[in-house]
């Protein structure tokens, strides 16, 4: 396993690389950006010698290269800057929004890769059949169905009609309250310390938005899972254990789903990644308050600095969910590993 | 009673330019312990009906009508789960190209151990032991049986496929093409490996290939496909020194002779069109002396000789 060792090794190395590109072109490009962020968050009333009074505070009078070693030297200290909004540190906030996201996203990957792998491979395997048909139909809903009509409708029939479950999302304020802080992920910490109650409330709350956004991606994994089990099935290699009596089981998994994987978890591993970022319209829709409203509300009052740590945040998450990715292809495929 | 019999055996594809005739009416036998070489240039038919013994043809494949009689039983009326126990243990097939057919997430020697696994019920252990033993047999070292297919050449990689076919002791191989995907040299190991195989295991082959010269040292008998039809049938000796069929003639005048200084023959037309193939003789257009009779009725396969058979209307008195 030399060469499995190495070539982890290598992926290490190369990770921080790539985040430090990462961190390099968001800052670039919040400053190129047209306008004086500064001026534009406290509007055009207050007098310049103020304006230039937090340009100061921020460090943002400082030449660019200056501003860019203060900003990668704050990071390698977990030190994100202040917002431009409330001028204090917004890591508290940042961060548990974050974990709050994280825990959305894998929630709903806990929907959305059951789901999209067995309606794929049932699709595949039965081919034709009214099973077929069916997994299809909801492939082709769950790209179509805008995400936040389907989050209305499950709150619609499970939280108004039936009441089973809240319609908003993420743990209620109490319980974040109540619940120590290990991971900033509220079911986790229940669950660590032992508070099966706030553990069975906060799972309820996120059942709708990870229904909602597990449908949506569970199309995607589904399509991929279909088609990279009928290539595969069709190899010559699926014929050639068919003539050495290997029964159609064995097949199907030895030799299909587990051929089918790669191409499933690269598509798997690029959702998780969008999902960290990009659930805020699930999030708007729930209440949820993660990573996505957070960022919308930045760019909305115009906070750079907020914004800038919330890119940089999820810069982070897909460069190590692409670290992971790449790992667990080496595990599936010999023919990296050696 | 022969080990296998193919009785008028009709195959076609449902394709969207319409129905491929593959194979039209094909019947032989094979005796135990006999090496048949299947001639036939590309497109005759010959890899569909070596998977029609196994019943092993893509979904879009019909057989029309026949009977392949293994061990007095027709395979063709088997349920999946029946002929399940007859793949691998009693008919087992090598394919053409051994980069694609084996599964390269599997260890090479898994691919023996597995068949031995299900057949058997052995246990895991004992799969390896013969697994490992089955590969030393085929030339490939026991400590490689831990290989993944990718780290093996494609000498090596038919030597499995090889392994794979011979470990549960078949009654019948069916090789299609073993050698035409690899180089010159590994061609010529490979054929001494099923050369070997016929006098040790005693097992009956089937050699599909498109170069007739291929079956000269290892064949007793070949039979001579063209546009899905069997055209000549006889040993390695009729087919060689008294060929009867003008296509076959042509055939051996086409292989290339060590310090000829001729040009190399080649039957003049094409390959027919096997949606739409030709009326009567398959052959006719091609055909040197083709009359007119050759145009309308096809010539059924008559004696010439004891074990000689030739549809031709040369040979049949009217
Ligand atoms: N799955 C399929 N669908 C449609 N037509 C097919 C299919 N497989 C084979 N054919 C056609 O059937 C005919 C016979 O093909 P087959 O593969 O049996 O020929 P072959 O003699 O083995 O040729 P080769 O030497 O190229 O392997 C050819 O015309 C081929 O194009
Ligand atoms: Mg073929």
């Amino acid at each position: 396993m030399a060469g499995l060792r190495e070539y982890i090794i290598v992926r290490l190395i190369l990770t921080p690389a790539m985040v430090l590109i990462l961190l390099t072109v968001v800052f670039l490009i919040l400053r190129v950006l047209p306008g004086d962020p500064v001026r534009a968050s406290v509007g055009p009333k207050v007098p310049e010698e103020y304006v230039q009074k937090i340009r100061h505070e921020l460090g943002l009078d400082k030449p660019l290269y200056q501003q860019y070693i203060d900003y990668i030297v704050g990071l390698l200290h977990g030190d994100f800057g202040k917002s431009l909004i409330t001028r204090r540190s917004f890591k508290e906030e940042l961060l548990s929004r974050f974990a709050a996201s994280l825990e959305l996203a894998l929630c709903s990957m806990l929907v959305a890769i059951p789901l999209g792998l067995s309606l794929g491979y049932l699709g595949a395997t039965r081919r034709g059949s009214s099973l077929d048909h069916i997994s299809r139909l909801l492939g082709v809903a769950s790209y179509s169905i805008p995400v936040f009509w389907l989050g209305v409708i499950l709150q619609l029939i499970f939280g108004i009609w039936l009441g089973i479950f809240p319609v908003t999302g993420g743990a209620p304020p109490s319980i974040k309250f109540r619940v120590p802080r290990i991971t900033g992920m509220v079911m986790l910490d229940s669950l660590l310390s032992g508070d099966i109650e706030a553990f069975l409330i906060t799972v309820k709350h996120m059942v709708l938005p990870s229904l909602t956004l597990g449908f949506v991606i569970s199309g995607v994994i589904n399509k991929v899972t279909r088609n990279a089990m009928l290539e595969v099935l069709s190899e010559d290699y699926v014929i050639a254990a068919k003539a050495r009596g290997i029964p159609d089981f064995r097949i199907k998994i030895k030799y299909g789903l587990r051929n089918a994987l790669i191409p499933i978890l690269t598509i798997a591993g690029l959702q998780f990644a969008l999902l960290m970022g990009g659930a805020v319209l699930t999030e708007s829709t729930f209440s949820y308050s993660g990573l996505g409203t957070y960022m919308r509300d930045a760019v909305l009052s115009r906070d750079y600095t907020v914004v800038q740590a919330a890119v940089t945040l999820y810069a982070i998450i897909v460069a190590f969910v692409n670290l992971v990715v790449d790992i667990i292809y080496a595990l599936l495929d010999p023919r990296i590993r050696y | 009673m022969s080990l296998l019999r193919v009785n008028n055996l009709r195959v076609v594809f449902e394709t969207p330019y319409g129905q491929v005739k593959a194979v039209d009416g094909v019947s032989f036998e094979i005796e135990r312990g006999e090496v048949v070489g299947l001639v036939g240039e590309s497109g005759s038919g010959k890899s569909t009906l070596g998977l029609s013994i196994m019943k092993l043809l893509p979904p879009n494949a019909r057989i029309l009508s026949g009977q392949v009689i293994y061990n007095g039983v027709d395979l063709l009326r088997l349920k999946e789960d029946e002929l399940r126990k007859i793949r691998g243990k009693e008919i087992s097939m090598i394919f053409q190209d051994p980069m694609t057919t084996l599964n390269p997430t599997m260890r090479v020697g898994e691919h023996i151990a597995e068949a031995l696994m299900y057949h058997y019920n052995m246990d895991k252990e004992e799969a390896w032991r013969i697994a490992k033993e089955v590969l030393e047999s085929v030339g490939i070292p026991a400590e490689r049986a831990m290989d993944y297919p990718h780290q093996m050449s494609g000498g090596m990689r038919q030597r499995v496929m090889i392994a794979t076919a011979i470990a549960l002791k078949p009654k019948l191989i069916i090789a299609d093409e073993p050698t035409s995907a690899l180089d010159v040299i590994v061609q010529d190991h490979i054929l001494e490996l099923l050369k070997d195989l016929r006098d040790r295991n005693k097992a009956s082959i089937i050699l599909i290939t498109h170069d007739l010269s291929v079956t000269a040292d290892i064949a007793d008998r070949v039979l001579i496909m063209y546009a899905g039809r069997i055209l000549e049938v006889g040993t390695v000796e009729h087919i060689y020194y008294h060929p009867h069929h003008p296509y076959t003639q042509g055939l051996l005048k086409s292989i290339p002779k060590l310090g000829s200084k001729s040009e190399l023959y080649i039957i003049p037309g094409s390959p027919p069109d096997m949606t739409n193939p030709p009326s009567g003789c398959r052959f006719h257009p091609r055909c040197p002396y083709a009359r007119g009779i050759c145009m309308k009725e096809a010539p059924p396969l008559v004696k010439v000789e004891k074990g000689h058979l030739v549809a031709c209307w040369l040979y049949i008195e009217r």
